[in-house]
């Protein structure tokens, strides 16, 4: 059998903002179809991780390939939903207008959405069970609902990956547990990474599980046992095994 | 009121004065939106501030204010937009020194221009009662521009406006959408120059689209309840300034600051009676 296509490579990442390091040696290499949990403590790198990916910072030493391309390129390829709580719960704008910024990169330059723009939209909006708030304003959501519409917003576009940062960290248990269920549904046609540090739903629904702290160990959900992670988030620096960096391939 | 509405049928210069007042009020509710939801109030005043260096380097130099003026609000948008994209830290004490620095130069470049300076007070609170007639084509010519372009671009603003890091990875030119915005502002502040002078700019240009802002559902709604009350405002200062003879631009911003605190209050009771209706859903 053939090994699956790559959606995701990195190789020898590091990061570092000014003088501080904050991904250090990162090499991932994340199977097309794969739903893999980058998890971890506050500050720890994830965001880092996931706009290096995007394309929107660039690894001060290492490779990444999207798709086998260069990042900038493969944006197209990927769906992000970033931490929402920058978005100004104030600003007049529909559900509908937000879910349609996802079509942006496949619309006309000038002038208004057109049907097939409504339509990419509406679908995405189905897909997360979304359709009927179609004309509410964004600010009058609850933060599970605004989630989900930010979900369908990166969907529109059909990606192949799904990057998410932190999508239930403003949801309570119930819209947490409803999320991670759409995203388990979306992983049948999608790559999807997530980044989190609510561990309750994660061990039940991703394939791979990476532990980070400016490094990276990758494990199959199987063997996240709850010493590790207790370890990785009370402990000292030193939480998992940081001597042998693993390898996604290895993990497997 | 009736006097005015008399006077208004007699002297062209009214008419020229109503002409501008609605012609700016458009501008104004489109463009003011924008600097409301993106919260860029303190660069448009750095803007607006900034542009009498460049109307005083007109001035000096015998040029058409109103040219001047455009070329100025360009520049200095351009300048305090570069800025702000550049500088990652301390943003706002650079547009501030800016802000005082055009001005510095304009009064400068004023002093210096040999005739009667009776022109600097007029830019500064403005006097809509002066303007002529070839001026209120010039705002009509550049409140057109403003409103192809927004209406050309609006689904890329609205991107750029609410969610710039989305905008920018669906491939949106992010920065050079942001110049052409403060570019728009510019322009803007030059049509609201004539009617309130530079110091007052800013209120003209927020107030009308916050209070829009306290009802509105789309930017589109903002901004057509937004150019509504900018020109009722405008031509309502004219008129009630008219009789007792107070400066017009003055006595729009201060009715425009009154219609806000009211429309605060209207919408503190709103809410109130909304929440006391309809109970909050738990999820």
């Amino acid at each position: 059998m053939s090994p699956p296509e790559a959606a995701i490579e990195l190789a020898h990442v590091s990061f570092r903002y000014e003088d501080v390091p904050v991904l250090e040696d990162i090499s991932l290499t994340v199977p097309k179809g794969d739903f893999l949990a980058v998890i971890g403590p506050n500050g720890c790198g994830k965001t880092t991780l996931l706009r290096i990916i995007l394309g929107l910072l660039s690894p001060t030493t290492g490779t990444v390939r999207v798709k086998g391309q260069a990042p900038e390129s493969a944006r197209s390829r990927i769906g992000y939903v970033a931490q929402n709580p920058e978005l100004d719960r104030q600003f007049p704008v529909t559900v509908k207008e937000v879910v349609l910024m996802g079509r942006l990169g496949q619309s006309r330059l000038f002038g208004g959405y057109r049907k097939e723009d409504h339509e990419a939209a509406e679908a995405a909006m189905r897909d997360v069970d979304m359709d009927r708030l179609w004309g509410r304003l964004m600010g009058t959501l609850s933060g599970g609902q605004r989630q989900r519409v930010l979900i369908a917003r990166a969907l529109v576009s059909r990606p192949e990956i799904l990057l998410l940062d932190e999508p239930t960290a403003h949801v309570d248990s119930r819209a947490e547990r409803d999320i991670y269920e759409l995203l388990k549904r979306l992983n049948e046609r999608t790559t999807i990474i997530t980044v989190t540090h609510d561990l309750g739903f994660v061990s039940a629904t991703v394939k791979r599980v990476a532990c980070m702290d400016r490094r990276l160990l990758c494990h199959p959900t199987a063997r996240v046992t709850a010493e590790m992670i207790e370890r990785l988030y009370h402990g000292p620096v030193h939480m998992v095994d940081h001597h042998q960096v693993i390898d996604s391939e290895d993990a497997r | 009121m009736s006097e005015f509405l008399e006077a208004l049928s007699r002297h062209a210069f009214l008419q020229n004065a109503i002409a501008a007042g609605l012609l700016a009020g458009v501008a104004c509710g489109v463009i003011g939106t924008y600097v409301v939801v993106k919260r860029i109030v303190f660069i448009s005043g750095g803007i607006a501030h900034t542009v009498l260096g460049g109307m005083g380097i007109a001035y000096f130099l015998g040029a058409a204010p109103m040219y001047g003026a455009v070329i100025a609000a360009i520049v200095a948008a351009l300048i305090i937009g570069l800025v702000s994209l550049k500088a990652n830290q301390r943003e706002d004490t650079l547009i501030g020194a800016l802000w005082a620095f055009g001005m510095a130069i304009g009064v400068l470049f004023i002093s210096r221009t040999p005739g009667y300076n009776v022109d600097l007070m007029s830019y500064l609170f403005g006097n809509i009662l002066l303007v002529p007639r070839r001026d209120v084509v010039g705002i009509l010519v550049l409140d057109a521009a403003i409103l192809t372009i927004v209406l050309l671009l609006s689904k890329r603003l609205l991107a750029v406006c609410y969610d710039e890091e989305f905008a920018r990875l669906q491939g949106v030119r992010v920065s050079g959408l942001y110049l052409l915005l403060l570019c728009l502002i510019a322009l803007t502040v030059v049509i609201l120059v004539q009617v309130v002078g530079i110091v007052l700019v800013i209120a003209l240009l927020t107030l009308p689209a916050a209070i829009a802002g306290h009802y509105a559902r789309s930017l589109t709604q903002m901004m057509i309840l937004a150019a509504a009350l900018g020109s009722l405002l405008t031509i309502g200062g004219l008129a009630v300034s008219y009789q007792p003879d107070l400066p017009p631009g003055a006595t729009i911003i201060v009715l425009a600051s009154v219609a806000y605190l009211l429309s605060l209050f209207v919408r503190a009771l709103l809410n109130r009676r909304r929440r006391r209706q309809t109970p909050q859903p738990a999820e």
